[in-house]
């Protein structure tokens, strides 16, 4: 049953999924997830402040992040809750999966 | 960098409302941070950002509110169902009074510069009364004085007969005209020029055709013009043709209508009647000048002719409320009948979300523990009742496009009305419809969640006591009050209406329209009938034809009939001593004699007029009793007192009468009472432009018109052919407009009344519900079911009391709405008054009862089993 919700909610939008890997190392808060994104992107994802927080709003309605209390309403701080983790992971596996038709169709090298 | 953040804090605006609580300080601090590191290109990146993620956001809620208002109505069908028919009901008939409004009141006349054309009245202070029928004098004084007037335009409505051309000789319908009439309507030529002043003043024998006739007759030939047609005898030079389509007011009919040919106006007799002048003043005129210029010209008229002239005046009026004036009061107070069921309709509906909505107090508490603001909650309960009643306004506006047609199609079916041929459903009517849609969806849908939604209330309804909770019951209350009162000012004012209608359509007309049918004999060449003499043998002729045909009772001629046609006049009662101008007024007819038999009006006393009043014989008139009771002393003193009256245009010189008979009332339309009523004999003024042979027999339109066309053939084959109507028919579109009238307001009132039985059904039924419980314990304590059945009455009465209370205020308000504005009066008596309370107290009363009777079954033992 929790799975079935994990995967309907696939495949999440490529911010979103960026938001969700910013956080699988711990916690951050908005500015310095919009950071990491863009650096790890190298800046092809740019997180402007409208569609971060629209996002943040609706990963902590699904209950995927969590907010960490603090009393700094410039910086909120926010970490990945267990079930965030899961469908970063379920996305994580589709695009390997995906991934790996493209090297069997030698669109990429294969692996080592 | 102050300026950016200013524009990134105007720009936040894109994002909703909540977004921009929750967020907006770390959106700021975003922007900030963005901007330091990347620029002013950063800046813009983040302002594209910011509009285009808070419109999806709004969107994207919207949708989420839609579907979960989709998910409640899968949850609540009936409900759903319910609300949804009672707004398609309320907005269909909004669209559909629109519609007619629309098309009949709001929509410009369908002539060129309506706006700039005035139409003159002729005011009669003396007997107080307007009318548009000017003489040729007044129309040449006017030319001739004014000082604000830009354009002239004067028309009499003329008819006559076309010969020749390859055809039958055709009955045609024209337009004497005379000024700038082609100007005032911007009309240019399809075909040859139009007539002029040169035409006017010359007196050339020019013709200009309509667009319809040239096609039908002529066979669209350009080359007819320059060519030469018969029209009454007269050989007339077609100069031109008129454009397609081309319409004119004609205030002397009352009405927008279209002639078959135009000739210019020739200096007739000067007093003749029956001019219609339009107007179109100087731009530069201040307002009023016009009124002030006429009130001057009139007043030099005064004093050139002190017999007819004093107390003349005119005033001019706008050309549309000229024609449009007469009918409006009727549409407004549908209109606002109609507006009074979109009310009932909205507090309905939310009463209906109110009874829902408590129900789910426990959801509504729930999502503001869970954080969410009122204001979403207020957006996400607005989205839902807006769902409920767009959806039933879409049904509503096709019930609306359907009811117009209908109603159309009955009114061109009876009387066909130029306006409403070309009937459409414009966009006003959609948008009208639509502002009337978001208007009940915010009507009915705010009330219900602002209230429960209050802060107060919620936590009321966290608490397991359900019975304090009484969400929004004060508002409720005064919501089926509303509804009540409403629907009582409606039923009101329908059962006013339809009463008054029908008392005078129950009264005796005073003569009889069955098997009475009436042939128009037009097209007699006046050239060849040029004396009485002639003209009273041709229509001896004619008649003594038909008389002879099988089946044929009796015949009259008579210039005027009941329903077709009127006319007027001033006259003096010899011995009596008038004022100048100042001779009391009567409706007047010209009949041969047979006519009071043929319509069955009963002779009261001396005789009808015969064979033997000629022309050189002594003058005599008729009177109706009405007339001898009011002037002349009574029924039996009328005979053989003598009156002056000018009967007809061709009455020259005007002879005193002597009154030889008196015959009953009648009342010449079924809306109208009977008035004083003058006849003279045809014999003695033979008139043949509007003459009508009156047949009484059981042979059918069509066949009376077959035999009075053989006979008028024979008498005379220049005469075109003849058309008839009966009576009876006559009748029914007489009053055609009241009716309408009439079966709207009824059938609004119809509607207004059931959604407020719905509403008091209910809440009623709520009460019950939610005090289930307390009855449960009262029946536990041993009350009856009839003391329960009493006790819920006596609540719901106590509710309908203060309805009907402030109902029967809107219904006087609407009693003296309807005689003030539109002259309907109806006694609001014992049977009227009874009728309407006994309506809404019987209905109040089963809406009532049925919830009552299942609060009597209540069984204590259910009723408790969860305390």
């Amino acid at each position: 049953m929790r799975s079935q919700i994990v995967k309907e909610s696939l495949p999440l939008s490529s911010s979103g999924f960026h938001i969700l890997l910013a956080l699988a190392d711990g916690e951050r808060h908005g500015y310095a997830i919009a950071k990491v994104v863009e650096d790890e992107t190298n800046g092809a994802v740019v997180l402007g402040p409208a569609t971060l927080y629209r996002t943040i709003k609706q990963f902590l309605a699904d209950g995927w992040i969590a907010e960490i209390d603090g009393d700094d309403d410039r910086r909120r701080v926010y970490r990945l809750t267990p079930r965030g983790r899961k469908v970063a992971q379920a996305e994580a596996q589709r695009l390997e999966s995906v991934v790996r038709v493209a090297r069997e169709r030698r669109l990429l090298p294969a692996l080592g | 960098m102050r300026a950016a953040a200013l524009v990134f804090d105007l720009l936040l605006g894109a994002c909703p409302h909540d977004m921009r609580r929750e967020y907006g300080v770390a959106m700021r601090a975003h922007f900030a941070s963005t901007v330091r590191e990347g620029g002013a290109a950063a800046a813009f990146r983040a302002y594209a950002d910011v509009v285009l993620s808070g419109l999806g956001e709004r969107v994207a809620m919207l949708a989420r509110d839609v579907a979960f208002a989709l998910r409640g109505m899968r949850r609540t069908p009936v409900f759903a169902l319910v609300v949804i028919l009672t707004a398609a009901v309320a907005i269909g008939a909004n669209g559909a009074v629109y519609g007619l409004l629309a098309n009949v009141v709001l929509r410009p006349l369908p002539i060129a510069q309506p706006d700039s054309l005035l139409a003159l009245w002729e005011v009669d202070s003396v007997h107080g009364y307007t009318s548009e029928a000017f003489t040729y004098e007044d129309y040449e004084a006017l030319r001739r004085d004014t000082r604000t007037l830009e354009t002239i335009a004067v028309l009499r409505p003329v008819s006559g007969t076309l010969v020749g051309a390859g055809g039958p000789p055709l009955s045609v319908r024209g337009a004497s005209v005379g000024g700038d009439f082609f100007a005032a309507y911007a009309a240019r030529p399809q075909l040859g020029r139009l007539l002029g002043a040169r035409d006017e003043r010359d007196a050339t024998p020019a013709v200009v055709i309509s667009d319809e006739l040239w096609r039908t007759r002529f066979g669209g030939d350009p080359a007819l013009v320059g060519r030469t047609v018969r029209i009454n005898d007269t050989a007339r030079t077609v100069v031109g043709v008129a454009p397609p389509r081309f319409l004119f007011a004609d205030l002397w009919r009352g009405q927008i209508d279209h002639a078959d040919y135009f000739v210019a106006m020739a200096p007739g007799a000067a007093r003749r009647t029956g001019h219609s002048v339009l107007v179109v003043a100087r731009p530069t005129a201040p307002s009023g000048a016009v009124d002030a210029d006429l009130k001057r010209i009139f007043a030099s008229l005064a004093v050139a002719r002190p017999d007819t002239g004093a107390g003349l005046s005119a005033r001019a009026v706008h050309v549309t409320d000229a024609i449009l004036g007469p009918m409006r009061p009727s549409l407004v107070a549908v209109g606002l009948a109609v507006l009074a069921v979109l009310a009932v309709a909205c507090a309905n509906i939310a009463n209906l979300f109110l009874s829902r909505g408590s129900s789910r107090a426990g959801e509504i508490a729930t999502r503001f523990a869970l954080g969410a603001s009122r204001r979403r909650l207020l957006t996400q309960l607005l989205t839902e009742s807006t769902l409920h009643v767009a959806i039933g306004g879409v049904l509503g506006l096709a019930l609306a496009a359907v009811l117009v047609h209908a109603v159309a199609g009955l009114i061109d079916a009876a009387a066909p009305v130029i306006y409403l041929q070309h009937l459409e459903p414009d966009w006003k009517t959609f948008a009208a419809t639509g502002l009337s849609i978001v208007l009940a969806a915010l009507l009915a849908g705010a009330a219900p969640a602002l209230a429960l939604t209050r802060p107060d209330l919620v936590s009321a309804m966290k608490s397991a006591d359900r019975s304090s909770a009484g969400t929004g019951r004060r508002l409720r209350g005064a919501l089926v009050t509303l509804e009540i009162a409403l629907a009582i000012a409606v039923v009101a004012a329908a059962a006013i209406a339809t009463r008054s209608y029908y008392d005078l359509a129950r009264q005796p007309l005073g003569f009889d329209t069955a098997n009475v049918t009436v042939a128009f004999v037009g097209g007699a060449s006046p050239r060849r009938y040029d004396t009485a003499a002639r003209a009273d043998a041709l229509l001896q002729a004619i008649r003594a034809r038909v008389d002879a045909t099988p089946g044929i009772a009796s015949t009259a001629w008579a210039l005027t009939t009941p329903f077709i046609g009127e006319s007027q006049t001033s006259f003096r009662v010899e011995g009596a001593h008038y004022a100048p101008g100042n001779e009391p007024i009567a409706d007047v007819d010209t009949v041969s004699d047979g006519y009071f038999g043929t319509l069955r009006i009963p002779l009261l006393a001396g005789r009808d007029f015969s064979r033997r009043d000629v022309p050189s014989g002594a003058a005599v008139a008729i009177v109706s009793r009405s007339f001898a009771e009011r002037y002349l002393g009574g029924v039996r003193a009328a005979i053989g007192r003598q009156l002056t009256a000018e009967m007809s245009t061709l009455d020259v010189p005007v002879r005193p009468r002597t009154v030889v008979g008196v015959v009953g009332d009648m009342r010449p339309h079924v809306a109208t009472r009977a008035a004083p009523t003058l006849y003279a004999p045809l014999a003695q003024i033979p008139n043949l432009s509007w003459v009508k042979l009156v047949v009484r027999t059981p042979l059918n339109t069509q066949q009376v018109a077959e035999a009075v066309t053989a006979a008028v053939g024979a008498a005379d084959a220049t005469m075109p052919r003849v058309t008839a109507t009966s009576l009876e028919h006559e009748r029914a579109v007489d009053a055609l407009d009241r009716w309408l009238t009439d079966v709207m307001l009824a059938a609004l009132a119809a509607i207004a009344l059931s959604l407020a039985v719905a509403g008091i059904y209910a809440v009623v039924s709520y009460g019950v519900a939610r005090r289930t419980r307390e009855i449960g314990i009262r029946a536990a304590f041993g009350a009856g079911p009839r003391a329960i059945v009493t006790m819920v009455l006596r609540d719901a009465l106590r509710l309908a009391a203060a309805g009907i209370v402030v109902g029967l205020v809107f219904a006087g308000l609407a009693a003296w709405a309807l005689k003030e504005f539109l002259d309907v009066d109806a006694p609001v008596d014992a049977l009227t008054g009874l009728t309407v309370l006994a309506i809404i107290a019987g209905s109040i009363g089963i809406a009532a009862y049925l919830p009552a009777r299942r609060a009597a079954r209540v069984d204590p033992v259910v009723a408790l089993r969860y305390e």
